[in-house]
């Protein structure tokens, strides 16, 4: 386990807007939590199925293409394939559109029961909070652009966005302000949206998160800070020598952070779905280097990109 | 400047060992930083090894891709690492923890040495690292691919005083060797016994796709022994199907079969399924009516479709003779029953009882079916001569069936035995069924002697709220209390009566003495409900009340008996022969 670790977690009167920002995230969450019909249908058989049918999807798209196919059981794959590929399938906007026109095999009467409750989602779906506020690439409301960097899809997301938030947010309050920083954050959480909107796909599952905010927060801190070093924890074992502290850096956060997203977005087969937004990453990534770009420019820096080991600036 | 100096200083002396710590770390960065990459220059190969994963992971399309997959990593990676050993003695990774890679003579290592390390490097971690653990117990942790290339690891970082560190720390030797030489020879020994296993399984022929998927998801409830496991997989849904029809197997097993049976890539055994789950929903007749009218869709000359339009047209008399299947030769049986077809359904059930699966089932007819026929020494026979080979739940059905009906016969002390075995059933298990309690309660009133029957009955009451509401008035009644509590418990105008309501419905009639309390019997014999044994007897039994109670007017019964077949009416008045249906089976 290897984590950035920057300066560590700031205290409120050292950082009291990134520490609103966790609060109102917090706030968020539990105002949108969402126990549904919708939620209790997205799991379980009904993903099974979806799976099971998106393989069937798939085959009949590729053979259209003259790709050599085979049909497979159902059994063939474990409960926890499908269910995953279920995921995916509702992810697929083209998939979800033409489901009521497919052609399947297997239990054809537990198919037209499918077939009803995908209808019955669809139509269901303008009801629930993550609709409203969650960030489509298509359809959105003007309010989702801000609302949908508030949200999380559940409890582990929220944790894990919330502790890099506190970590990045509340340095940066501390080096450039609370006022830049709420623009930061709003701002590359829009240039998320704009990619996710550019190249993401949100199928059933609107997109959610502060994600977008965050990867612009951490390539703003990347940039800003580039002529220094930042420490990063890490642990192995509880062995000594097994786990501490390693100061690299700055600069090294970008590919780090972003070089995953960047390759999983590139590998992402456009064909298929995907339960991740890793151009809403990616987005906000490059709006917040842009932002510390700028910055750094109207500050009057010389050299805006200069990593630490060719600046020989000494640490604080 | 974090990294001092490029050039190779001095040999091993003065230059320490690098703790494995940061070797591990250094490798971590390295692969977080670049695997990535190698991901983004093998695009094409990655896209289309997901989407075979999700096409057909079992497909050998999708395995060459992952070892297309694990070959492009592989030689980026070597490639990767060569030119980093070589140019720079060292990788990004390694490079933020100070470690350099130099000749065992001390010198900057050759470009055969940097591919020969890099090589071997890639290759021990395709053995998920297994190889290097021995490293830990090297004095100068040299790995494998350090001795091949003949290498050496060097640490350039140094003490606050600028010496060289001392080298890992003494507790990484002992602590971290031991802790791995006890965990590999856990593991050893766990590899040891699964190979083992699977090498009998191998032995066993257990490895076939069909089998490990079957083992997963059919129901083991099945029994089938080797010959039969190659049956085809629409044979398999017949007999579950049977099976079930016979109470030999429960509604979860019948689901597992059908359902793996529709989702299956075969037309003929998902007609199959179509058919098994018309049987399973049997209870939600649109249901029901919509699977059996699917069997047709997939395949129209399948015996399971004929056997659906025959189960269609019941109604009309179709016959289901000349089908081969084993659920219509449980169905055919059902039939004969109805048609009072005995000698023909005794005959039936001698083959069937030759057929292991089919043994019990076969049995507990024929004990029915000779009863049926007015057979009764003969039933008695067949039923002592199965009871010991039978299963315990069929035991129990068996013998509470024949308790109730001997009981019907009247209280002759020589019928009590299948109530004695009855109630050892009952202590042998731990069910609550209703009507065995009941036949005890009957069999206590009939014998008068309640010191042999009644813990046994209190035993059944204790478990259970609603056993005990039910029956522990009953226990000790006159007959108009008895009458009441009776019509209480039963519900005129509901269509479906379970057994036990049924076998209330008899008493209760057996009990009435006015033209009112006959008049509730006399509707529901006239509903539409299935006209079953049960039905039989309540209303030979109504028959002859109203017979007594209204002698001077016209009989609604003699209305009915018009209504029904000849074979029926014959049957009902000439002799003890009833009518029996599917659900007596």
């Amino acid at each position: 386990m290897i984590v950035p670790w920057l300066r560590g977690f700031s205290s409120f009167s050292q950082a009291p807007l990134a520490w609103t920002l966790v609060a109102t995230n917090i706030f968020f969450y539990f105002l949108t939590l969402d126990p549904s019909a919708v939620e209790r249908n997205l799991k379980g058989e009904f993903l099974k199925e979806t799976g099971f049918f998106y393989q069937q999807y798939l085959s009949q798209k590729l053979k259209a293409s003259d790709t050599q196919t085979t049909q497979m059981s159902k059994f063939e794959k474990s409960p926890q394939e499908l269910i995953m590929q279920g995921g995916l399938a509702l992810k697929d906007p083209q998939f979800i559109a033409t489901a009521q026109s497919l052609s399947l095999f297997g239990d054809q009467l537990a198919i037209k029961e499918w077939k009803i409750k995908i209808q019955e989602l669809q139509a269901l779906r303008h009801q629930r909070p993550v609709e409203k506020f969650g960030f489509r690439d298509q359809e959105n409301s003007r309010l989702s652009w801000l609302t949908y960097q508030f949200m999380h899809a559940n409890f582990y997301h929220l944790l894990g966005n919330l502790f890099l938030l506190l970590l990045v947010a509340g340095v940066l309050e501390q080096k450039v302000g609370s006022l830049l920083l709420i623009f930061i954050y709003l701002s590359t959480g829009l240039g998320g949206a704009l990619f996710y909107k550019w190249f993401g796909h949100s199928g059933l599952i609107p997109m959610v998160g502060a994600s977008g905010s965050i990867s612009g927060l951490i390539a703003f801190y990347s940039l800003l800070e580039s002529k220094k070093r930042v420490s990063f924890f890490y642990f192995l074992s509880p062995v000594q020598g097994y786990y501490g502290w390693i100061y690299l850096p700055t600069l090294l956060i970008l590919p780090f952070s972003f070089l995953p997203d960047l390759a999983s977005f590139l590998v992402q087969d456009p064909r298929l779905g995907s339960t991740l937004a890793h151009s809403a990453h990616l987005g906000g990534a490059l709006f917040g280097a842009l932002l510390a770009l700028a910055f750094k420019f109207l500050r009057g820096e010389q050299n805006l990109v200069v990593p630490y080991f060719l600046s020989h600036t000494e640490d604080p | 400047m974090v990294w001092p100096d490029f050039q190779v200083q001095s040999a091993e002396g003065k230059l320490s060992i690098p703790p494995v710590s940061d070797r591990v770390l250094a490798f971590l960065f390295d692969v977080i930083l670049f695997s990535p990459l190698f991901s983004i220059l093998l695009t094409p190969v990655i896209r289309e090894t997901s989407l075979r994963y999700y096409l057909d992971s079992q497909s050998s399309e999708f395995y060459f891709l992952v070892v297309l997959c694990i070959l492009g990593y592989f030689s980026l990676a070597t490639v990767f690492f060569t030119i980093a050993y070589f140019y720079f003695q060292t990788t990004p990774g390694k490079f933020f923890f100070k470690i350099k890679i130099i000749s065992s003579s001390g010198s900057k290592i050759t470009g055969m040495q940097a591919f020969e390390r890099s090589f071997f490097q890639c290759l021990s971690f395709l053995t998920g690292g297994l190889v290097l653990i021995p490293s830990l117990g090297h004095p100068l942790r040299k790995t494998l691919h350090d001795r091949i290339s003949e290498t050496n690891v060097v640490s350039l970082k140094v003490t606050s005083t600028g010496q060289p560190l001392k080298g890992p720390p003494p507790l990484e030797t002992k602590l971290v060797l031991r802790a791995t030489q006890m965990f590999l020879g856990v593991l050893s020994l766990w590899v040891f016994s699964m190979a083992g296993q699977v090498f009998k399984s191998v032995q066993r022929g257990e490895f076939k796709k069909e089998e490990l998927l079957q083992d997963r998801y059919l129901c083991p409830d099945l029994n089938l022994d080797e010959n039969e496991k190659n049956i085809s997989s629409a044979a398999r849904v017949d007999l579950g199907l049977a099976l079930f029809l016979a109470s030999e197997i429960d509604e979860s097993c019948l689901m597992s079969e059908a359902d793996f049976a529709l989702w299956g890539t075969d037309t003929d055994q998902r007609s199959w399924g179509y058919l098994a789950k018309s049987f399973y929903y049997k209870f939600d007749a649109e249901k029901s009516n919509q699977y059996l009218k699917q069997v047709c869709s997939e395949n129209l000359s399948s015996e399971s479709c004929k056997l659906s339009e025959k189960i269609l047209q019941q109604e009309k008399g179709a016959s289901l003779a000349g089908l081969k299947s084993m659920t219509a030769k449980i169905l055919r049986a059902s039939q004969m029953l109805g048609e009072m077809d005995l000698k023909n359904l005794a005959s039936e059930m001698m083959a069937l009882s030759k057929l292991q699966h089919f043994q019990s089932f076969a049995q507990r007819i024929l004990v029915k079916s000779f009863w049926m026929d007015n057979q009764t020494d003969k039933s008695w026979g067949a039923y002592q001569a199965s009871m010991p080979y039978m299963l315990t739940n069929h035991r129990l059905e068996i013998s509470r069936w024949m308790c109730h009906e001997s009981l019907d016969q009247g209280c002759s002390v020589k019928k009590y035995s299948a109530c004695e075995d009855l109630r050892e059933q009952m202590k042998n298990t731990n069910q609550d069924n209703p009507e065995d309690i009941y036949a005890v309660i009957r069999e206590s009133h009939c014998k008068k002697t309640e010191s042999e029957t009644l813990p046994i009955i209190y035993q059944g009451l204790s478990k259970d709220r609603f056993l005990t509401d039910l029956f522990n008035p009953l226990i000790d009644s006159n007959r108009s209390q008895k009458l009441n509590l009776l019509a209480g418990h039963l519900f005129f105008g509901s269509k479906s009566w379970s057994n036990l309501e049924r076998r209330y419905l008899l008493e209760y009639t057996q009990l009435v003495q006015s033209e009112k309390e006959l008049r509730p019997v006399l509707d529901w014999l006239q509903s539409e409900g299935p006209r079953d044994w049960m039905w039989v007897k309540i209303f030979k039994s109504a028959f002859s009340k109203e017979k007594i109670l209204l002698p001077k007017t016209k009989s609604n019964l003699d209305v009915l008996l018009g209504d029904l077949s000849s074979e029926l009416r014959s049957s009902l008045v000439g002799s003890q022969r009833r009518l029996p249906a599917m659900e007596n089976l």
